[in-house]
């Protein structure tokens, strides 16, 4: 199972290992297959390099099954605290577009991280 | 609102003039790139008689910007980042510099530079995305954008000041309770500002529908880029503070960009270091 840098990942590789942050929490099961808004979570969380399944390799039910628990563990309360304070910067109504919901998401995992580091 | 009377946008633009100079340096290097025998040592001359100015560039060349490559001389520096771009960023410095009488009780310069430069790295970076020719107007548009808001701040401060407590009970965005009390936001100011002197086209649209591009009929595209990078800017923890709030989304100019969140997640994670490098460098004595 070769293990690739961060930079050398692309679109639907599908990890061998489950990437932990520093502090242990789950970012991503075994078996994920992986899309750009992970290579932005590992970067955001300082992950430097991952284990892939080899392409030829074949892919285990097991595996499958991990990616189906979630893969957010980080504290839930917070995860709330920081959206909530981040929301309140953003006119109520805005936040019904799908595009800034986005961004208020990547914003609260942003600002969680920087607290952890 | 205050007793003071309300200036008209014309009156506040010979306001401004008189307390800030239309840059002299960017007027110099102006003449000197359109004259057609003009050298990069030229240039490098003009810039190099104001040293704030050398050591900023020499940095900015070196920063990951422009690929962190080993740049020691003005000439070299002005090879790589371009003359004009060179003539625009000398633009941008020296209205970091400037604006020292604003009041720093309400307006904090720095934040609002800090702003400023986050907009013009991650414009850079989706102008970059969207593989849109000369990225590099859309970071000097992006440092400028909110020009306006800062000359607001230095000729009617108590005026400003009242309409900012407004946004506090009201819900809504500064710049539409500029224009219901003044009659124009800061983004006319700013952009009107720049036309006065003599700033081209595609930098004084682009400050002028920052907030709303899709009005725009000759730069919507260019300034959609710019009305992104600072809500963006706003929503990640830079911004500005006389704006409270993040600014309402154009969300028509915004489906025709046709970015996608995850187009948009790259921008971000890549603009990140490089905001906090161009701000060291920018602000420094600030």
């Amino acid at each position: 199972m070769p293990t690739l840098s961060i930079d050398q990942l692309k679109p639907f590789m599908v990890l061998a290992a489950e990437v932990r942050n520093r502090s242990g929490r789950l970012l991503a099961p075994r078996g994920m297959v992986l899309s750009e808004k992970h290579f932005v979570v590992f970067k955001t969380w300082g992950i430097k390099d991952v284990e892939i399944v080899a392409q030829d390799e074949p892919v285990t039910a097991e595996m499958h099954q991990e990616t189906s628990a979630i893969s957010e563990t980080t504290d839930q309360e917070t995860f709330n605290k920081t959206r909530e304070k981040i929301e309140m910067i953003f006119l109520p109504e805005e936040l019904e577009h799908p595009f800034i919901q986005r961004l208020v998401e990547l914003a609260v995992r942003k600002q969680v991280s920087r607290h952890e580091h | 609102m205050s007793t003071e009377t309300l200036p008209t946008l014309a009156e506040l633009i010979s306001r401004t003039s008189e307390i800030n100079s239309p840059p002299l340096i960017y007027n110099r290097l102006n003449e000197a790139i359109n004259h057609p025998r003009t050298s990069v040592g030229d240039i490098a001359r003009i810039i190099s008689e104001d040293p704030g100015l050398t050591t900023r560039v020499l940095k900015l060349a070196n920063s990951p910007l422009y690929g962190s490559r080993q740049v020691d001389s003005i000439n070299r520096a002005i090879t790589l980042i371009g003359t004009k771009e060179i003539r625009d960023i000398s633009l941008c410095v020296s209205m970091i510099c400037s604006f020292s009488t604003i009041p720093k009780e309400f307006f904090c310069l720095h934040n609002h530079w800090r702003h400023s430069i986050a907009c013009g790295v991650l414009a850079k970076n989706i102008a970059i995305f969207q593989r849109e020719p000369s990225a590099d107007r859309f970071f000097v548009a992006g440092i400028l954008h909110d020009i306006g808001q800062a000359a607001l701040c230095a000729t009617i401060p108590q005026i400003l000041e009242n309409i900012i407590a407004i946004t506090d009970h009201e819900n809504t965005v500064l710049n539409e309770i500029e224009t219901r009390e003044l009659g124009y936001d800061h983004a006319i100011f700013g952009a009107e500002l720049l036309k006065n002197w003599n700033i081209p086209l595609n930098i004084h649209e682009l400050v002028r529908f920052h907030h709303s591009p899709s009005q725009s009929d000759s730069h919507g595209r260019d300034a959609t880029i710019i009305h992104l990078a600072d809500i963006i800017a706003q929503a990640f923890g830079y911004g500005s503070n006389a704006e409270k709030r993040v600014a309402r989304l154009d969300s028509e100019a915004f489906e025709k960009l046709e970015l996608s969140s995850d187009q948009c997640e790259m921008v971000i994670s890549q603009s990140e270091q490089q905001i906090d490098d161009i701000i060291a460098i920018l602000t420094a004595e600030l």
